[in-house]
């Protein structure tokens, strides 16, 4: 018996040890993001390694099941390898939605964090299992074949399958949880819960075929009801400051102050040299920054697509990118839906970027509420350029869309994105001139070398050439404002609120954090890695006012809606306006932080970063700001999840936004 | 009746000596001489204008040249010396030697790896936060650092040869401090004089681990080859 078992093992000796160096790998990857050393509920990535196993027992060569079960682990380290890798870079596990980011996959991977404990151990286990297979192989007792071992075979398959199918039986896929507990929980990720490979499998099951539209029974539907119209917004000093304006919001692509400003003590490595000059270089930015309100304590931690949302919708929810996986829900609350709603305004978005990017010739007409979308594909750009694959002009841009976006006959709600300071930064031939302006001037000069830090430095220069043809856009912007003129001949600018604002820092090649000298955040001072502009003109308005309360991209909104003179449902958009007493907090759906100017933390008991004058009163302040914001987030997720305001929600929104503005 | 079998005559020792010297020369001559190359960068780069595409377009045209010179480098062997530098060996290595190699391989990596704070050297030299042209093109100079590897690693096979064919009683590796002491020397100066100062020290003392391999791996290139090559990566 004991011989017979011994020989059992030898024979099967090549998918016992797969089966256990795959569970170490797994396991491996699991403590390298969360510090344990075990899968609370493993029966999914079990059940997907016994598979591979038992379909391995078919297998009547130990040659081929040696190479086999070889793939097959080798298959598991890559994608654990990846997820290691996406959960490095933000922080976040696998989910599901992230599938319909492929196309902007490359824009993800800005660099290749390679995890050592893991890539070393998981390494070494397999070259172990390579080395010990390929010497070991031909010494293995073979597999017998005939009906017998075909019955047991079978058997065993078919009881994996069957354990496999009652583990997605008993998966709640659709994870349902009091986002509140996300503020205190210990470990940051649930790597623990279900393994790698597991939580992978529980995704792409869950994303396949999981039901999505459930409809909110009644109890469900009342609680979402009173949380949309729980509390209304609050008047400030600059309520109704732009009653009745048209709206210019631009959101500028990878906008950081320190393209057009010095400042050594903040931007040690970037511009050093007079403000004269650089007002010479940068023009229109000046003018702007000039005589505006700026708001000098912004930050944003978000990929554009995000950030673009939150300024037009005040909200996102968790678990899905709502461009691909709801981009035909009605969001009645959005600004061109209220502007649509309350006055009859159209609205409209444009985009020097190809149309179908972030799905927004689907999203931003049929969702968002804009009247039409408009790319490059239909403004008119060189042909030249664009065979030789440059980026578009934003200057250009306004030049050839000035009539649709500054129309003359009618009150408008104009959305631009803009594209020419996008990353990656290396020498556009269409930017030549800008080169040779700071050539005029000895500034950022291209570096030699291969060192991190002469290539992010040769980025800077390139970044902030970038940076000259936003400034000729918001030159073109604000001569077309101030030449058209409205049918009673006041010239649009006096009628026009424009909003300027970064989506995120310039983390191509490293130039923001090579600017700012910020690389982790040990480095005092480091939520000013996160600090980009916000800038808002009311009409014509002349001489400069500083807004110092921390804000987010999640604010813009609000604040528009407050200038406006627009009362609004408050539950329904994460931040405030900037003018209101009520300080936000970022929430970053892409980053999984919360940060504010003084603390970054993924869970109150996990903190990245603390200024060192934060004490338990203002902890205790974030901790309530925090919970705000996780409950807002969760009802926001069944608004999306059940398309709330389709049908007579969204008309019943409508007639009580124009009851709350006495229209 | 006359055989029709014709033996070929065996090459004679010194004549075989000096071919196998010569050739290592012109080993050392081509990996090195590559280098020339450098000064087409500024013509390139102005061609270009990105520092990446030049880096890219150097290695590919090292690669290109290499890939040829080893195919060459192995008939010219073979019919002169009697002796194929990148044959593959039908003998397999003894277990006890693989594990020895895999060992040593796996505490060089350890050791490299927590000089630098735990994480692989590849991370710095691919770069943090890194634009995928850049990333590109340090992936292709690796293919080209890996070539070149296995011809640095042919001559020291090929120094070998002449060496125990010179001097068959000699246990000492005196082509194995030849490759440390010339080939490894050379490298490490002409590594820092073209501005790439980045580990320079560590491939110096991995030279020496090159070394090791090939001895422990029966004196079989590709033996020695592969761990060699993680090492470099890693």
């Amino acid at each position: 018996m004991k011989d017979k078992i011994i020989y059992t093992i030898k024979k099967q000796s090549l998918i016992i040890l797969f089966i256990v160096l795959a569970l170490l790998i797994d396991l491996t990857g699991v403590c390298v993001t969360s510090g344990k050393f075990y899968i609370r509920y493993p029966a999914m990535y079990i059940s997907v390694i016994g598979l591979i196993a038992a379909v391995a027992l078919f297998i009547s060569s130990q040659k081929a099941r040696f190479v086999s079960l070889s793939v097959a682990l080798s298959v598991i380290y890559l994608l654990d390898a990846v997820f290691i890798v996406i959960y490095d870079m933000t922080g976040t596990m696998f989910e599901f939605s992230m599938l319909s980011l492929k196309h902007d996959a490359m824009n993800i991977v800005e660099s290749v964090p390679i995890n050592f404990a893991f890539s070393f151990v998981s390494l070494f286990l397999l070259t172990s299992y390579f080395i010990f297979g390929s010497y070991v192989h031909a010494k293995l007792p073979v597999p017998e074949k005939g009906r017998k071992r075909l019955v047991i075979q079978s058997s065993v398959l078919a009881a994996i399958l069957l354990a496999h199918a009652l583990t997605i039986g008993f998966t709640d896929f659709s994870k349902a949880r009091a986002l509140v507990d996300k503020i205190y929980e210990s470990s940051e990720n649930a790597y623990v819960d279900y393994g790698i490979i597991g939580n992978f499998t529980t995704e792409m099951y869950g994303g396949l075929f999981a039901t999505r539209n459930v409809p909110l029974d009644e109890e469900e539907a009342q609680d979402l009801n009173d949380f949309v119209y729980g509390q209304t917004s609050v008047t400030t000093d600059y309520t109704g400051a732009a009653e009745g304006y048209n709206v210019v919001t631009v959101l500028c692509e990878s906008f950081e102050w320190f393209s057009f400003m010095a400042d050594i003590s903040k931007y040690p490595n970037a511009f050093n040299c007079s403000e004269e000059i650089l007002r010479e270089l940068y023009p229109n930015l000046y003018e702007f920054y000039d005589n505006s309100i700026v708001a000098n304590n912004f930050h944003a931690l978000e990929k554009t697509d995000i950030s673009e949302n939150l300024s037009i919708i005040g909200n996102y929810p968790l678990e899905a990118f709502i461009n691909y996986a709801y981009p035909e829900n009605t969001l009645s609350y959005s600004l061109p839906n209220i502007l649509k709603n309350l006055y009859g305004v159209s609205s409209n978005s444009f985009h020097d970027g190809t149309n179908t990017f972030y799905n927004r010739n689907v999203h931003h007409v049929n969702a968002l509420g804009f009247d039409s979308f408009t790319s490059a594909e239909a403004m008119g750009f060189d042909n030249e350029l664009k065979r030789l694959g440059e980026t578009n002009r934003d200057g250009e841009m306004i030049r050839n869309c000035a009539d649709a976006m500054f129309p003359t006959d009618r009150r408008f709600n104009t959305y631009i994105t803009t594209i020419s300071m996008h990353g990656q930064y290396t020498y556009r031939e269409n930017f030549a001139q800008y080169y040779d302006k700071l050539d005029e001037y000895g500034l950022l000069p291209v570096q030699e070398g291969l060192n991190s830090d002469s290539q992010a430095a040769t980025a800077l220069r390139y970044y902030c050439a970038a940076a000259m043809e936003l400034d000729d856009a918001v030159g073109e912007i604000m001569s077309q404002l101030r030449t058209r003129k409205s049918t009673d001949g006041t010239p649009l600018i006096e009628n026009t609120l424009v909003v300027l604002f970064g989506d995120h820092y310039s983390y191509y090649q490293q130039v923001t954090n090579y600017a700012k000298n910020i690389y982790n955040s040990k480095t005092e001072n480091y939520t000013e890695l996160y600090r980009i502009p916000l800038m808002i003109k009311v009409g014509d308005m002349s001489g400069q006012t500083v807004v110092d309360k921390f804000c987010c991209t999640a604010d813009i909104l609000p604040t528009i809606l407050d200038l406006l003179g627009i009362k609004y449902y408050s539950n329904l958009y994460y931040g405030h306006s900037i003018f209101d007493s009520e300080e936000s907090i970022l929430y970053s759906r892409a980053y999984d932080k919360f940060i504010t100017d003084k603390v970054v933390f993924v869970s109150i008991n996990k903190t990245i970063y603390s200024d060192p004058d934060v004490d338990e009163v203002y902890m205790a302040e974030i901790e309530q700001r925090a919970r705000e914001i996780m409950f807002k987030t969760e009802n926001v997720m069944k608004i999306f999840k059940h398309d709330f305001f389709a049908g007579t929600e969204g008309d019943e929104f409508n007639l009580k936004m124009r009851e709350l503005n006495h229209l | 009746m006359e055989s029709v079998i014709t033996q070929k005559e065996p090459v004679p020792v010194c004549r075989r000596v000096t071919v196998l010297f010569a050739a290592a020369a012109v080993t050392l001559a081509v990996v090195f001489g590559v280098n020339i190359l450098h000064l087409l960068d500024g013509a390139i780069t102005e061609a270009v204008h990105i520092s990446s595409y030049t880096m890219m377009i150097y290695n590919a045209a090292v690669v290109v040249i290499f890939a040829a010179f080893i195919p060459c480098l192995n008939v010219f062997l073979k019919r002169h010396a009697d002796f194929a530098p990148f044959a593959k060996s039908e003998k397999p290595l003894l277990y006890k030697r693989t594990l020895i190699i895999f060992a040593v391989t796996a505490v060089c990596v350890f050791v490299t790896s927590a000089c630098i704070g735990f994480k692989f050297k590849v991370f710095y030299e691919l770069g943090q936060d890194v634009a995928v042209i850049h990333m590109s093109a340090v992936l292709i100079e690796y293919l080209r650092r890996l070539l070149q590897l296995m011809i640095a690693i042919a001559f020291l096979r090929i120094t070998d040869e002449a060496f125990s064919a010179l001097l068959p009683a000699c246990k000492i590796p005196v082509a194995g401090i030849v490759f440390v002491l010339l080939y490894g020397v050379i490298d490490f100066f002409l590594y820092r004089a073209l501005g790439r100062g980045l580990f320079s020290y560590v491939y110096l003392a991995y030279n020496v681990v090159y070394a090791l391999f090939y001895y422990i791996g029966d004196r079989k290139l590709y033996t020695a080859f592969i761990p060699a090559a993680v090492l470099l990566v890693l």
